[in-house]
């Protein structure tokens, strides 16, 4: 069985605090921490050194796929598997398979951004790790720093109660 | 002198974030009040009865509707547009404003992409009755590798553009809601006192933490949606009017259709969120989120909207005149003038009228009225595609041919059982789902000074 790990958690109430605190948790060099905030909370990116989502990329590919299932789809059937002669117009007409290229870019790129969003960035579903307090959700921002072992957890603490956090526990669990 | 830097706040009676989950919430925890129940009961009345009307109409064929030639699209094809463009107002809100960063859609946004989900559910099955063998719309609507032929849907064809656009819209509205959705169902679940309440909601949340790691991704994917969504939006509509417009008959074979109805939809679904709202935050007591600005600021669109579709009543006018087409001359003038002109008149009447009272602000924050206005603008906006799918083809190109179109009973029956489906929807969503974006109404809420709590 892998080594148990702890989380040292710490609280506040206010947006502005939360800032500060996850500030101060990245110039400590902790290997593993994060915020939890019951609202997008501004600038904590850049307070958590957090990078910019690499999310769009996944978008623009997603789209291009759509596009191109798109145009395979309506040229192949009317090229090759059931040519129509419509007044000898052209087989492969072009403007009247725009309205699927566009429909078909969307809906790949929106429903592959969202599904990629929760399941590889996000890491859910997950029902197992650890809610450190059901007020996250509610109006609490909690800074959670992993340790490695229980030797840590106290100077961590201590370091949580620097930084004015209003309420400290811990709990076993990965981030 | 008026202050007119003075901003009214976004949310009322100085809430805390607290607050805001007790107050959305408390609908969902509380057992239904008597009200709900009865309004639920009757929704569900009218909407089973319109579910019978259509399993009898699908037994007996199509025949039962009001379409006899040469008015071969009837009520169904009106109310399916109709209710298309009622949904437009929901994405219009989550889309279109979150892009330009008016953050007073944060309070109406979750129930008016809940509407609009229902209405393009209601709207979906008009064209399906309509077909006369909905059992066989799988290969007539979408493409699918089979054995006879092999036999490919037209993907020439406006109305398949339709059903590809429709279906696309309803996958992204329902993933946009949803998403926007996972943050409030995990404060429910946390709040839940009972076992299976905690699950349910719990899987719904997809167990949501609240992570600063998640919410940086999480709000670059609600950027993208909104940014896919917004063309979306304007396309819907758009396609839905191709099915008119590629066609070649007068009063439909016009270039102004696109922006004519995407104008015409935002109308109407701004009306409907205004009849719904203005129901719903009373019943919920969701005054302080819902405000009279947001109110008056669906008020000012209508307005806004209402005017454009003015406009192109006008223009429509004028471009047959100016056209020389003696059949389009002559469709316009049957409008105004022939056998339904009567429609046409509520048209104009519920359309442009009615919305000039919204210049003045007094009126824009009037509560009766505005609700009162909002059923015109529905019902002026079902008229104006009475218009539209009617006087065109009830008076074609033979003279001999032509036939003056009545709804039928089962006609009837059918658009009001779909009212009663939308509004049973509605009624439930209001039950199990935070009706207001608690997340994101918590973003905009001024933060006070630090304070513990206690």
């Amino acid at each position: 069985m892998a080594k148990p790990r702890f989380c040292v958690v710490g609280y506040y109430f206010q947006p502005g605090e939360i800032l500060v605190a996850a500030e101060k948790a990245r110039l400590r060099n902790f290997k593993n921490f994060d915020t939890f905030t019951p609202f997008p909370v501004h600038g904590i990116e850049k307070a958590q050194g957090l990078k910019r989502s690499s999310l769009p990329y996944v978008s623009f590919v997603a789209g291009c796929a759509g596009l191109m299932a798109a145009v395979g789809l309506q040229v192949w059937t009317h090229l090759y598997s059931w040519p129509m002669n419509i007044g000898g117009k052209p087989l492969a007409a072009i403007p009247a398979y725009v309205p699927i290229f566009f429909e078909l870019t969307v809906l790949f790129a929106g429903v592959t951004t969202v599904v990629v969003m929760f399941t590889h960035y996000c890491g859910l579903p997950n029902f197992s790790k650890p809610i450190f307090h059901p007020d996250i959700t509610n109006d609490r921002f909690a800074l959670a720093i992993e340790v490695d072992n229980e030797d840590q957890i106290e100077p961590v603490k201590k370091f949580l109660n620097e930084i004015h956090a209003q309420e400290v526990h811990h709990v076993e669990g990965r981030l | 002198m008026k202050n007119l830097l003075y901003e009214e706040p976004l949310v009322e009676g100085s809430k805390t974030y607290a607050d805001v989950n007790n107050d959305v919430c408390k609908p969902l925890e509380s057992f239904p009040t008597k009200l709900w129940l009865g309004a639920f009961g009757i929704a569900n009345l009218i909407m089973f009865m319109g579910f019978g009307m259509i399993g009898y109409m699908i037994y007996e064929g199509a025949g039962m509707s009001g379409i006899r030639s040469p008015v071969g699209w009837g009520m169904m094809i009106i109310t399916f547009v109709f209710w298309i463009g009622i949904g437009h107002a929901g994405t219009l809100i989550s889309a279109i404003l979150f892009l330009f960063k008016q953050k007073w859609r944060t309070g109406i946004n979750r129930s008016a992409e809940a509407m609009t989900i229902f209405a393009v559910m209601c709207a979906g099955i008009f064209p399906l009755i309509h077909t006369g063998r909905p059992w066989y719309s799988a290969y007539w609507l979408f493409p699918y590798p089979n054995q006879m032929g092999p036999l490919w849907v037209n993907f020439r064809s406006p109305l398949l553009w339709d059903v590809v656009a429709v279906s696309t819209y309803f996958t992204i509205s329902l993933v946009f809601w949803y998403t926007g959705l996972v943050p409030d169902f995990a404060s429910v679940r946390d709040r839940a006192k009972n076992f299976f309440r905690k699950k349910i909601y719990g899987l719904l949340s997809l167990g949501w933490r609240g992570s600063s790691k998640a919410w940086s991704h999480y709000e670059i994917a609600y950027m993208i949606l909104a940014g896919l969504s917004t063309p979306l939006v304007l396309s819907v509509h758009t396609i839905v009017s191709f099915d008119f417009a590629v066609s070649i008959v007068p009063g439909w074979h016009t270039t102004i259709f696109p922006p004519y109805f995407v104008a015409g939809a935002i109308f109407s679904g701004f009306a409907m969120v205004v009849t719904l709202l203005v129901v719903a935050r009373e019943v919920f007591n969701l005054k302080d989120y819902i405000t009279l600005g947001h109110l008056e600021a669906m008020n000012k669109i209508i307005l806004a909207t209402g005017m454009l579709v003015g406009l192109a009543y006008a223009t429509e006018f004028f471009v047959a005149w100016y056209s020389g087409v003696s059949y389009e001359r002559f469709i316009f003038i049957q409008r105004a003038m022939g056998p339904y002109a009567w429609s046409y008149w509520i048209m104009v009447g519920c359309n442009v009228l009615t919305p000039q009272f919204f210049w003045f602000k007094s009126l824009r924050r009037n509560i009766p009225l505005m609700f009162v206005l909002s059923l015109f603008v529905n019902v002026g906006m079902w008229f104006e595609r009475f218009v539209i799918v009617v006087t065109s083809l009830a008076t074609d190109y033979l003279p001999s041919s032509w036939n003056y179109f009545r709804l039928s009973w089962w006609d009837t029956a059918t658009l009001i059982g779909s009212f009663g489906m939308f509004f049973s929807l509605f009624l439930l969503f209001c039950r199990f789902v935070p009706t207001i974006a608690m997340a994101e109404v918590k973003a905009v809420i001024p933060t006070k000074g630090s304070e513990h709590h206690g």
